[in-house]
């Protein structure tokens, strides 16, 4: 018997089989295998009938479940190949995917770098905007029951006043008598000197109320955590609980830390605990050492201290109750402050008709303007701004997809024409661009890595950042950006795979004219050009922003100046803390390095004082308010030090005694406010009482900026420090570099503790650190507005470059007709550059367009400058036409050496 | 003549692969093939051989797809694949080691011990 050989057809197999098909297959084949056998029988000699017989029982099929198990064992096989057919076709794409992307490495990895660039930029902002905005402080059980809480304060020079800080009498009032809460609590950030002599160290405390854990609902990783025991009034246990950081640097996570003991401020405190793991109460700054509230008021506050209305300090958080709004929380707190300050004679009687805000435990969502909410807003900015990097990588890299597609619409062409369906093609080039995308997302998490660390340090420091950069909200995010972009870059070339005519690539080869595929890559260009200028033109605003705060008038120069300060034990009387400043005093002016130092009471940027003080002649002084004058006591050479200039009179100098003549000096603000026009010199103040003698005003100082970098000027005067006017101990060093001043610290630090060896603590620093949170958000802007537009800039320059380049290439031959028909050199380059700024200018008028849209969105975010800045949209213009320009040069000189004569003889 | 051993399944598998490794068959063809090579020595039950063939299917060692018989009737006509011709090698190999060692200690004389 012959059998003729089965005609092969069909690459693939049906993917899924239906029982009822499989079915129908096993019996056709035991059928035919029956018949078959019976046949052979009735060829031996066996009689039809019996034949029959025989094939069905040697087959089995006499037992009734031979085919019941051959049809379990279809089954079985069926589900099996399925998925492995599944597996095989995703492997086929995935082998045929990196085959395409070997084919053209240099293309592979353009496509890779720009979208690992774009993508990492996104994860590294997405962990910032994370930690600042949308995730509720860490170890805290149920956050969004959890309520920072503000006070609004109405009274006097506290119109409108948002802050955080209230008495302890106004916190006790608000946590007994209100039932909207499960529990309020309070705590104090602060900064405490730790060890003592060489190794003392400042380390950031919070010092916490009895019920502050527990109401956060936050677990010890060691030991135990501070409670109500911990917190009597008026004094508490000396109980420290370590921050998880703080255990690892200072002590090396042993376990053995509980029940030693360390000095805080002199006083022994015993460790009963350590913090969870980033826990830093409800804020965003890094908590090193947590004490009960009670313990370290008894030490450093006065023994009344609880008492005390006059002092706003602490901060209040609150978990209300389930199913209580906010809003109902707030109310029933607001009614219980004003039940408790029934008017303003009471201690704390600023808090006269004050309103509380109950506001998320989402410190950068506080209801007031803070450094962390500004660097919140800049940074979900930042994040958009990614987002439109990310975007602009991906017009990018599904040009250059598409762009190769292009190039083999011949071999797609054919594979259709051979029955290869559609589907497999998108298929195919889908598994291309999820190719790229899954390579440039694992690189992107590289660049998240090293650029989400490179902005928390460099741009954000004053933020705890326990997690590392790529956390696992980050890596979802990533994964979640990368699986957008392969849609994104591939969703171009897959539709023009479906576009594409089974029978028009065959006919017209590869050569290609304009028509849509020329028009959906200059859109994506022009679209890439757009997104640049808008990103430029943040880029631009900020930097000019950041100009304008480096270039702010302080009324001295911040620069090259230090501020030096001691920590003192306490009760050594009075005159203990002066007599050390002068003792360091003398010692600074000798170390070298050094070129000026002086004394003041007050520093700008960290305190300031008012006190009693008459003018005759002037009686509205008390209407003043919050434009009330400040006071500072100042030692000789302070406004040399600090680069104060006086502009009329004189300074204040060393024969400025007791017992000379009372001088003081007033501020040009206090100047113009107090004196109007007149001139100010030889008129009498009456410094500390109104019954005090008068002081000579001998000299006009510029206005200093005292605390924030916007503010109005604020009025001050001066008297001598010698003189005592008004009897205050607190003091400042100042110190003036000759050099860098951080180069000055070590110095200052080693030779001015040895002044004053009792100190437990003696602190330098450059000035410019005080100052720096303000800038911080404006410099957070600048700087990646600037990186992200540069990014745009060059993806989308080598994308017109690309583009260009490859159109070159295919115009080749008519470039060369065009020059045989007599075009110059000139010519067909100018033709090229036309091509190559037209894009350019399309893209700039949409992107300037949309810039000047979203303008009143960034305004909030700017520094004295109008987010229409000529300067800035006319410098953009320029950038992106050079650019352009740059991108076009290298095609269009190609195109130039296009031969006529090939031209002419391949015609 | 003794009664014929019954086939074991991993023997048949090989026997199979190698009816197969001459041309792709279906499976009455492979039944007749095995029939005629082996002089009816080597006795299977129709079914176990679709059970086999299943199963090697399910595991990628052959392949099957539907063709006309030179009567033009619908048959399943499996083929090895790849997987399956290196399978059929190395079974092969260990088969004829695994005779070999059994006819050795069999035929051995027990007084040369």
């Amino acid at each position: 018997v012959t059998w003729i050989r089965p005609r092969v057809r069909g690459l693939f197999r049906l993917a899924v089989r239906r029982a009822s098909l499989r079915e129908r297959d096993v019996d056709e084949e035991i059928r035919l295998h029956v018949d078959l056998r019976a046949e052979q029988l009735v060829q031996e000699g066996w009689s039809p009938e019996a034949a029959r017989v025989e094939a069905r029982r040697r087959f089995a099929l006499l037992l009734d479940d031979a085919r019941a198990r051959l049809l379990e064992a279809a089954r079985h096989r069926d589900e099996r190949m399925t998925w492995r057919d599944r597996i095989d076709s995703v492997k086929q794409d995935a082998a045929s995917a990196v085959r395409q992307l070997r084919a053209a490495p240099g293309v592979a990895a353009a496509a890779v770098l720009t979208l690992a660039l774009g993508i990492g930029a996104n994860a590294a902002m997405f962990g910032v905007v994370d930690r600042l905005l949308l995730r509720p402080p860490e170890h805290v059980v149920e956050p969004q029951r959890v309520t920072r809480l503000y006070i609004e304060r109405r009274r006097g020079g506290f119109g409108g006043n948002v802050s955080t800080s209230v008495s302890y009498p106004t916190y006790r009032a608000v946590r007994d008598s209100t039932r909207a809460f499960a529990g309020v609590a309070a705590s104090y950030p602060s900064e405490y000197v730790v060890g003592e002599g060489e190794d003392a160290r400042q380390v950031p405390a919070l010092e916490v109320t009895g019920n502050f854990f527990a109401l956060l609902g936050v677990r010890p990783a060691l030991g135990r955590l501070i409670g109500p025991d911990d917190d009597r009034l008026p004094s508490g246990a000396h109980v420290a609980v370590l921050g998880e950081r703080y255990w690892r640097r200072a002590f090396g996570a042993s376990p053995n830390v509980l029940g030693t003991s360390i000095v805080v401020e002199g006083v022994r405190y015993e460790i009963v605990g350590v913090a969870p793991r980033g826990f830093t109460g409800v804020g965003l700054e890094p908590r090193d050492l947590f004490l009960p509230l009670s313990a370290m008021s008894w030490q450093a506050r006065g023994h009344e201290w609880y008492a005390e209305g006059g002092m706003s300090w602490i901060s209040m958080v609150g978990r209300v109750r389930p199913g209580v709004s906010f809003a109902r929380a707030e109310s029933e707190a607001t009614r219980a402050v004003r039940a408790a300050v029934p008017d303003s004679t009471v201690s704390n009687g600023y808090d006269h008709g004050a309103r509380v805000i109950a506001a998320s435990s989402i410190q950068a969502r506080e209801p007031v303007a803070s450094e962390f909410r500004s660097s919140a807003r800049v940074a979900a900015w930042l994040g958009g701004v990614a987002a439109v990097v990310l975007l602009v990588a991906c017009a990018n890299v599904a040009n250059l997809l598409l762009a190769r597609a292009v190039r083999r619409r011949r071999e797609i062409a054919v594979r259709t024409a051979l029955g290869a369906g559609r589907g497999r093609l998108a298929r195919q080039l889908l598994a291309e661009s999820t190719l790229v995308a899954a390579l440039g997302g694992a690189a992107g998490l590289l660049v998240a890595w090293w650029g989400g660390a490179a902005v928390r340090t460099l741009l954000l420091p004053g933020v705890d950042w326990s997690e590392p950069p790529v956390s696992g909200r980050v890596l979802l995010f990533a994964l979640a950006a990368t699986t957008l972009t392969a849609l994104l870059t591939g969703v171009v070339p897959v539709l023009h795979v479906a576009a594409l005519g089974v029978t028009s690539g065959l006919r017209t080869g590869a050569r290609e004219g304009g028509g849509r595929r020329a028009r959906t890559r200059t859109a994506l260009l022009v679209a890439q050009a757009a997104l640049s200028v808008v990103l430029l033109a943040g880029a631009g605003l900020f930097v000019r922003s950041l100009l304008r705060v480096g270039a702010i008038d302080y009324g001295y120069d911040p620069e090259r100046l230090l501020t030096v300060t001691v920590t003192l034990p306490d009760g050594g009387g009075p005159d203990v803390m002066p007599a050390a400043y002068d003792r360091m005093l003398e010692r600074a002016r000798r170390v070298p390095g050094v070129e000026r130092a002086a004394l003041s009471t007050t520093s700008p940027f960290w305190s300031m004082l008012a006190g009693e003080l008459a003018i005759p002649g002037f009686d509205s002084l008390a209407t003043l308010r919050d434009e009330f004058p400040l006071f500072n006591a100042v030692g000789p050479d302070y406004f040399a030090t600090m680069g104060t200039r006086i502009v009329r009179g004189r300074a204040l100098g060393a024969g400025d005694v007791l017992g000379a003549p009372r001088v003081v000096v007033v501020n040009e603000a206090m100047a113009r406010r107090i004196w109007k026009g007149a001139d100010p010199i030889g008129r009498c103040v009456k410094v500390d009482a109104v019954t005090a003698p008068c002081s000579e005003v001998v000299g006009v100082a510029r206005t200093m900026l005292q605390s924030d970098l916007r503010e109005k000027p604020v009025l001050e005067y001066f008297v001598p420090i010698a003189q005592k006017q008004k009897d205050v101990r607190m003091r400042t060093l100042f110190v003036r570099a000759a050099g860098p001043p951080q180069a000055l610290v070590p110095a200052l630090r080693r030779e001015l503790r040895a002044v004053v060896p009792e100190a437990r603590y003696v602190d330098a620093a450059p000035f410019e650190e005080r100052v720096d949170p303000q800038v911080r958000p404006w410099r957070l802007g600048a700087t990646m507005f600037s990186a992200f537009g540069a990014l745009a800039l060059l993806i989308a320059a080598v994308g017109l470059y690309s583009v260009l380049a490859y159109t070159v290439a295919q115009r080749l031959h008519e470039m060369g007709l065009r020059m045989a028909l007599g075009a110059r050199t000139r010519d067909v380059l100018a033709l090229v550059l036309r091509q190559g700024l037209g894009v350019a200018a399309v893209g700039i008028a949409l992107g300037a367009a949309a810039a000047l849209a979203a303008g009143h969105w960034v305004a909030p975010l700017l520094f004295d400058v109008s987010p229409h800045d000529p300067v800035v949209f006319g410098g953009v213009t320029v950038v992106l036409l050079a650019a352009a320009a740059a991108a076009a040069l290298v095609p269009a000189r190609r195109a130039t050496r296009a031969n006529p004569s090939d031209a002419l003889r391949s015609e | 003549m003794t009664a014929p051993l019954p086939v074991v399944k991993g023997v048949l598998d090989m026997l199979v692969l190698r009816a197969l490794s001459w041309s792709p068959m279906h499976g009455f063809e492979i039944v007749a093939w095995l029939e005629r090579e082996s002089g009816g020595s080597l006795p299977v039950e129709d079914s176990a051989l679709y059970q086999a063939l299943y199963r090697m299917e399910e595991r990628g060692l052959v392949a099957a797809e539907w063709g006309t018989t030179e009567n033009n009737r619908r048959a399943r006509y499996y083929k090895v694949t790849r997987a399956g011709a290196a399978q059929l090698r190395t079974e092969t190999a260990r088969w004829l080691d695994y005779a070999a060692a059994v006819t050795h200690v069999l035929t051995k004389s027990p007084s040369t011990s």
